[in-house]
């Protein structure tokens, strides 16, 4: 290179560099797995790999299931509160039962929407967390089937419309719980 | 920068590629990043002062990031003018933090770097003393150089991407300037 290079010179020679630089690997298969756990603001279909987002669906789905099953129960007369407070929405008086149904059904839709957020950092997750939330799931969706299936066959048990209110502030919590790790995950990443 | 573009894509492909990705055609994306890597990887390479795994992980970012903004993408430019632009904001908000995450590449402009930029090129040794020159850079006076005097970004656009006064993009050219040539003056 001339010493006496001027300024004419070196952007001539920048001019002439290369745009387009091969990378030493193709990084494709990397951004393909990842573009499954980004979501998209693209029209695309879910993801078969989410696993989050079918155990979230399921449950969303008993939800309103359960709901319908139970309005007659509700309906039928007033039961004890669930929770200590009465500001908890879930220890409303039953005696409100179609209102009771909605408010249990909208925080669970939100915070179902919030919990198709955390698949997402499915990776940014150790094992052991990831096993300790399956499991943990594992355990209130078995306690839900078994709810659904002895009220299906006492539909008129107040015991057991009483365990199903306690289990869905359970699910909702462990929701939230899994929003705030995730939360909590994201700023300690970031 | 638009007449640059013109040279990599034909931006007609282009429209169609991304009217299938936004649909969700994963292919159509594919293709849209084949046709688009090398131009973005080489705004990345010199942006990251020739850290190639720095480089390689924006990359991904850039592409992972037009997946998902994919439906904010107007058409009112060409697709490979706004993924440039997108994949500069990407390097420029996202550099610093992953650097602290990853492992400093050994040197700056390896030897499989070399090869892929130099390979037909009878001046590769004239260009790498450039490229390295370019790398030697502190990062403020890199970004503009490259962006201006590289990628032909106006100042006004470089001002909006980094976050400096357009005033301050010219001086920073004018100083990345003189150190080039300084240092291959060396």
């Amino acid at each position: 290179m001339s010493p006496l290079m001027n300024e004419q010179e070196l952007l001539h020679r920048l001019g002439e560099l290369p745009r387009e630089i091969q990378p030493a690997r193709d990084p494709w298969p990397e951004i393909s797995a990842r573009m499954d756990e980004a979501g998209s603001g693209v029209q695309v279909g879910h993801s078969s790999r989410n696993w989050w987002l079918g155990a979230a669906a399921a449950s969303v789905f008993l939800a309103f299931f359960v709901g319908v099953l139970m309005r007659p129960v509700w309906d039928s007369g007033p039961l004890p509160s669930v929770g200590p407070t009465g500001e908890n929405p879930l220890a409303v008086n039953v005696g409100t039962a179609p209102g009771l149904v909605n408010i249990v059904d909208a925080e669970y839709l939100a915070a179902f929407r919030e919990f198709i957020n955390v698949g997402g950092s499915r990776d940014s997750l150790t094992p052991q967390t990831i096993e300790k939330i399956e499991m943990g799931w594992a355990d209130l969706r078995q306690a839900e089937t078994d709810l659904t299936t002895a009220l299906q066959q006492n539909p008129d048990d107040a015991f057991l419309s009483q365990k199903m209110l306690e289990l869905r502030a359970r699910q909702l919590g462990f929701l939230k719980q899994l929003v705030q790790l995730d939360r909590n995950n994201r700023r300690m990443t970031t | 920068m638009a007449s640059r573009e013109a040279k990599i894509a034909n931006p007609d492909e282009d429209a169609i590629l991304v009217a299938g990705a936004r649909k969700g055609d994963r292919v159509a994306f594919e293709k849209l990043y084949r046709r688009h890597r090398d131009r973005i990887y080489g705004l990345m390479w010199r942006l990251c002062g020739g850290q190639a795994a720095l480089a390689e992980d924006l990359l991904q970012e850039a592409f992972i990031r037009a997946w998902t903004k994919l439906d904010s993408f107007r058409g009112e430019s060409r697709f490979g003018t706004w993924l440039h632009r997108l994949s500069a904001n990407v390097a420029l908000s996202e550099r610093r933090t992953r650097v602290r995450r990853m492992s400093r590449e050994t040197a700056l402009l390896e030897p499989v770097e070399r090869v892929a930029i130099g390979a037909k090129d009878v001046f590769a040794g004239q260009r790498m003393d450039l490229e390295h020159a370019i790398a030697c850079l502190p990062e403020r006076a890199r970004t503009v150089l490259v962006l201006y005097d590289i990628e032909g970004y106006t100042h006004a656009e470089i001002a909006d991407l980094a976050g400096m006064a357009v005033g301050s993009s010219k001086a920073q050219l004018h100083r990345a300037r003189k150190l080039v040539r300084e240092e291959l003056d060396k």
